[in-house]
This record gives C-alpha cells, structure tokens and sequence, in this order.
C-alpha cells in the first residue's frame, strides 16, 4: 500500500508548496473552530451540570423551570451565546464532513445548501425563543 | 398534542438518522484497517481518536437540531413543552442522555487536545501519551456523572 509519503512525493501536491498560503476564510473558520471550542467547553459542562445532574436532573425540566430561569437575562445571555456558538460550531464541522465524503460538486451543493439553510431556520427559531420568550403571554 | 408528537418524532429521527450516519462512517473508517484506501491517516490511537471525535460531533449536533426545536415548543406554552420534553423524562430515555453526555464530554476533551497540538505541534511527537491522559480524563469526568444520572433513572424503572 502507498504510504501518505509516496503519495506526495509522487503527486507533489500544491498544497503544501511553501509559498502558498491558505484561503484566509478557512484560516478564520480554523480559528473559530479553536476560540468557540474553548468557549463552548465550560459553557456546554455548566449546561449539562445544570440540566442534568442538579437536584433530580432532567425530570425537574418543565415550563416552569424554563420560565423561573428566563426571568434572569443573564440565563437568557447565556443560553443564547450557547446556541450560537455551539450551532456555528457543529455546522462547520458538518461541512467539513459534507468536503470529506460526497465528492460530487452537485450533491455538495445540495447539501450544503439545504445544511445552511436549515441552519438559519434553527438560528432564528432559537433566537426567538430566548429573546422573546414571556411567561406571561404564553404560560 | 399532536405538535408535540411531531417534535418528538423529530427528536426521534435526528437520533437514529445520525446514530445511523456515524454507524456508516465508522465501516468506512473500518476499511483503514484492511488496508483500503478511504479517509484516512496512520491508523492507531491518534487516527481512533479522529474517529471518535467525527463520530460524536455528529451525534450532538443532530440532538442540538432536534433540542432547539424542543425548545422553540416553550413559546407556545406549557401544554406543548412539558409533552414534548416528557420524552426526556421517560426512565428508558435515560441511556441515551448518558450517551450525549459520553458523547459532548469525550468531544470536549478530545478539542482540548486537537488545540493543544495546533498550538504546541512539538507536543504532537507525544500523541499517544496525550491521547491516553485524555482518556483518564474522559474516565474521571463521565464516569461519576453516568453514576448519579443512571441511579436515578433506575430507581423509577421497573427494576428499581
């Protein structure tokens, strides 16, 4: 079997030609993936601290606890940079699955568009929800 | 709720569709080990982490899909949350919250590492010793959190 050497000795690809630099938006989406990585690594943990494991966890998770903890826009803040930042994070990371296993330019497309499209739909649903939520209006 | 039974469903499919699609992707990782060409580097611990790390990243975005759904539902009341999220309630669903928190914990830890070899690659020529370490890690964190959650799962189950 031809080792990755082989390989790029035979084809010597472009990429890895010195002098080429990276497209900047990938070096940027690189950079977010690290920065948001970080970031979602305590707030994710507090989240499931929170939700799962406090008093009797999930099966204390209603309305009510949804309301009481929304009455405080700091939950609110945090809860809306989780959403975010965790759905910019797995997105990109889907799309560099999408790059990694469907090859043909028309399919990519098509999913991708359809992924990113979806992606805005989720991204205003959420942001509504956190945002606009008012326990009076529909409790 | 017929709302509510669809969001469910939705939850239902988002899980089972991406347990399905890292299934898939794991035959094709399993392919390195025969020597086929697929997506692939040196094989290993390190390439058996980049699997796992594909595998659960897939896993927790499509529950974060079906979850922002979930929780658009507390907009419309609480008639339509609390059957929706009774889901999540259910002592039988409780192993597969265990399983998002393997999946979210092993990912974070496993980021961690990938950050750590960006920014410090002479650290890289010890990947194996990391990738142990990590794995304590994961062991040290998951493990008492699957204990607490599991405990009380069982208690309200049939055979608690």
């Amino acid at each position: 079997m031809a080792t990755v050497e082989d390989i790029y000795r035979k084809h010597k690809p472009k990429a890895f030609s010195p002098g080429r630099r990276p497209s900047s938006t990938e070096v940027w989406w690189w950079f977010f993936m690290r920065i948001s990585g970080v970031i979602l690594l305590f707030l994710v943990l507090i989240h499931l601290y929170v939700m799962h494991l406090v008093g009797s966890g999930v099966e204390r998770v209603g309305f009510d606890f949804v309301a009481e903890r929304w009455a405080n826009v700091g939950w609110r803040a945090f809860d809306w940079v989780l959403l975010v930042l965790a759905l910019l994070h797995g997105v990109n990371g889907l799309r560099i699955i999408i790059d990694d296993y469907i090859r043909s330019p028309g399919a990519r497309t098509a999913v991708k568009g359809t992924l990113y499209g979806l992606t805005a739909i989720l991204m205003i649903m959420g942001t509504t929800v956190v945002v606009a939520f008012d326990a009076g209006v529909s409790g | 709720m017929l709302a509510a039974k669809l969001i469910e469903g939705l939850v239902f499919v988002l899980t089972v569709g991406s347990g399905l699609v890292a299934t898939l992707l794991l035959v094709d990782l399993l392919r390195v080990g025969k020597g086929r060409q697929g997506v692939a580097y040196k094989g290993g611990i390190g390439q058996w982490s980049w699997v796992a790390h594909r595998v659960t990243g897939i896993l927790v975005v499509a529950f974060l899909f079906g979850h922002i759904v979930d929780t658009f539902g507390v907009g419309f009341g609480p008639e339509l949350y609390d059957e929706t999220i009774s889901l999540y309630q259910q002592w039988w669903f409780k192993p597969f919250e265990v399983a998002l928190v393997a999946a979210v914990v092993y990912h974070a830890f496993n980021g961690l590492r990938i950050i750590l070899f960006d920014f410090w690659p002479h650290l890289a020529l010890k990947q194996k010793l990391f990738a142990k370490i990590q794995l304590a890690a994961f062991a040290i964190a998951f493990l008492p959190a699957a204990f607490f959650m599991l405990r009380s799962a069982l208690e309200e189950s049939p055979l608690g």
